[in-house]
């Protein structure tokens, strides 16, 4: 390629390929920007747990005394969080909830505290009640019950923890 | 200075720890820390690709426009050191045959495998200067002698390229166009590989080069910040050239003297002083890359180290003149290796634990997300698909780990490849 016809043309030289190149380059945009863009989602989608499914029996048999079916229940509760907490907070946070195991007794001074609900889920193939707590979190529930009275898991969401996408061309 | 360069190496350690620490966090009672890194890391990717790809759309929609070479008189200086005697004679014929004024210089670095013969055979056939070390004084040394005893008072321009480099006719003319702009500093060209098709190895690193050149370096030059000068093909202004010369041949790194990465050091150079450095993707030169795997390793071992100690020295100056470049080395180039440490092991603990996720799902998704990212490859050089998809793999079983090698020997001065492979 000689730069001798464009030397006639003008003092400069414009460093691309012809001009029937870069078309098909400007036109490939159109295509590379919404891949880029669904890029840009799935990535950050799974690694955030989008769509994901809670999973409350994994918190449940976490903090499952041995033997525990007669002497107690599974509560469901809000997880701690602090006041007004800021978007990027709540952006990062994958999960909400915690489960957290309480005696009988324990549930019966809940239940006249707060207003509760019920949730089944299935544990291993067989079917499993939570008792969901509305409007409590771990914290006043400690409060309530004493701090070492109750063990809490939080419900994780399931998320992609490894994308190693930082290979370079150096 | 040396201070402050200790100061950022003892910080890429703590980033190194503390996202392997973050890592075992996921072990602990919370697993909230880990999960956040992870998206975090994450979130950074996307933001640096978007960054990527604006700069190239913005080259695509408004490539540069260089004013035409008028004979300025341009210097090509050849170190050569053990270089197989035709490589190097090839490589002297075709910059004495490329276009343009020029002055073609050979320095021969105390060769011990008789090239000299043939260096002086072409001196007394060509209009080229020969000078050669009594013993070998690295490849600085040799730059350094030829800027400050060799090259004529008149010349314009200093192109420097190795000695198995290969000039297309138009390379010279075409790498210095960009220094008749007077911000322009330093200028590299493109870089295409004679034996690309000799094995898998060779067309992996053919696409290794494509997406260093045309995406990563590509993107460097919209910011007008090429960070490095590739030792192949890379134009200097004269007169800057000669300014930076004598602290390029004194550079030290933590008190040691630096021996490889000449060519990176010598871009930081002319960005330190403020001055643009830029790609150009139609000067191009050829080259021969190892055909080995032990070969190439050696060779990236020496490049990483360099990589890191040079990304390093960026970043004590970067702030004060080129901003992006500062927030670019600083957030992504240099310490995303060092971030995803923890990913890495989580990759590890995964495929041993659960081997069928990482072939069901992980590495599907990994294939298909790296393609998108590397769109380009399909796009504009669809025939090196195999060797992106090679290299992908190739990058997380053996490039990534070299990155925590070089992090631990970066003061290591020996050459690697230089005495078994002098041709890499």
């Amino acid at each position: 390629m000689s730069v001798e016809p464009r030397r006639l043309a003008a003092a400069q030289r414009t460093v691309a390929v012809s001009p029937r190149a870069r078309a098909v380059r400007l036109v490939s945009w159109f295509l590379i920007i919404p891949t880029l863009a669904l890029f840009s989602f799935s990535v950050v989608a799974s690694a955030s747990g989008f769509g994901a499914e809670p999973d409350y029996a994994g918190a449940a048999k976490a903090v499952s005394p041995p033997g525990h079916a007669k002497g107690g229940a599974f509560v469901v509760v809000e997880a701690k969080s602090k006041p007004n907490p800021n978007p990027l907070e709540k952006l990062f946070s994958h999960s909400q909830r915690e489960v957290c195991w309480i005696t009988s007794s324990q549930l019966a001074r809940v239940s006249r505290e707060y207003s509760t609900g019920r949730m089944t889920i299935t544990v291993d193939g067989d079917p499993l009640d939570l008792v969901t707590v509305d409007g409590a979190n771990d914290h006043d529930l400690r409060a309530m019950l004493g701090a070492r009275s109750m063990t809490c898991r939080l419900v994780r969401v399931s998320s992609t923890f490894f994308l190693p996408f930082d290979a370079r061309g150096e | 200075m040396q201070r402050v360069q200790a100061a950022i190496y003892a910080a890429l350690f703590v980033v190194l720890g503390g996202s392997g620490a973050l890592f075992l966090s996921r072990y602990g009672t919370n697993v909230q820390f880990w999960e956040r890194f992870t998206f975090g890391y994450l979130l950074l990717l996307v933001v640096y690709t978007w960054y990527l790809f604006v700069l190239l759309l913005a080259h695509d929609v408004r490539p540069r426009r260089y004013p035409l070479y008028r004979r300025e008189k341009i210097a090509v200086v050849i170190p050569c050191y053990n270089e197989d005697p035709d490589l190097v004679e090839r490589s002297i014929r075709t910059a004495h045959a490329a276009r343009g004024l020029k002055q073609v210089i050979v320095i021969d670095d105390g060769s011990t495998n008789g090239v000299q013969e043939r260096l002086r055979e072409l001196a007394s056939t060509l209009s080229i200067t020969l000078h050669e070390f009594a013993d070998n004084a690295g490849k600085r040394e040799a730059l350094h002698y030829a800027t400050t005893r060799l090259i004529d008072d008149d010349v314009d321009f200093v192109v420097t390229i190795d000695s198995d480099t290969v000039l297309d006719r138009d390379a010279l003319v075409r790498v210095v166009e960009p220094l008749l702009l007077p911000e322009i500093g330093a200028s590299t060209g493109n870089v295409l590989l004679l034996n690309e098709r000799q094995n898998l190895l060779t067309r992996m690193v053919g696409t290794y080069y494509w997406i260093g050149l045309n995406v990563y370096k590509q993107a460097q030059s919209v910011i007008r910040s090429v960070v490095c000068c590739s030792g192949c093909l890379a134009a200097y202004n004269a007169a800057l050239l000669r300014e930076v010369i004598d602290e390029f041949a004194g550079q030290r790194f933590l008190g040691e003297p630096c021996t490889h990465s000449e060519d990176r050091h010598l871009t930081n150079l002319v960005l330190k002083r403020g001055y643009d450095v830029v790609y150009v993707a139609d000067a191009v030169s050829w080259t021969e890359t190892p055909a080995t795997v032990r070969g190439f390793l050696r060779q990236q071992r020496r490049w990483k180290r360099g990589y890191i100690r040079e990304s390093i020295y960026t970043l004590t100056y970067a702030w004060r003149v080129k901003r992006l470049l500062f927030v670019q080395i600083l957030c992504w180039d240099l310490t995303a290796p060092f971030l995803s440490f923890g990913l890495r092991l989580a990759l590890i603990v995964t495929a041993l634990a659960n081997p069928r996720l990482v072939v069901t799902t992980i590495l599907p998704s990994w294939i298909v997300l790296m393609l998108v990212r590397y769109i380009f490859v399909p796009l504009r050089a669809g025939r090196k698909l195999p060797g992106l998809l090679v290299y992908m793999l190739f990058y997380e079983l053996c490039m990534y780990w070299l990155n925590l090698w070089a992090l631990f020997t970066v003061r290591n001065t020996s050459w690697v490849t230089r005495t078994e492979t002098a041709q890499a």
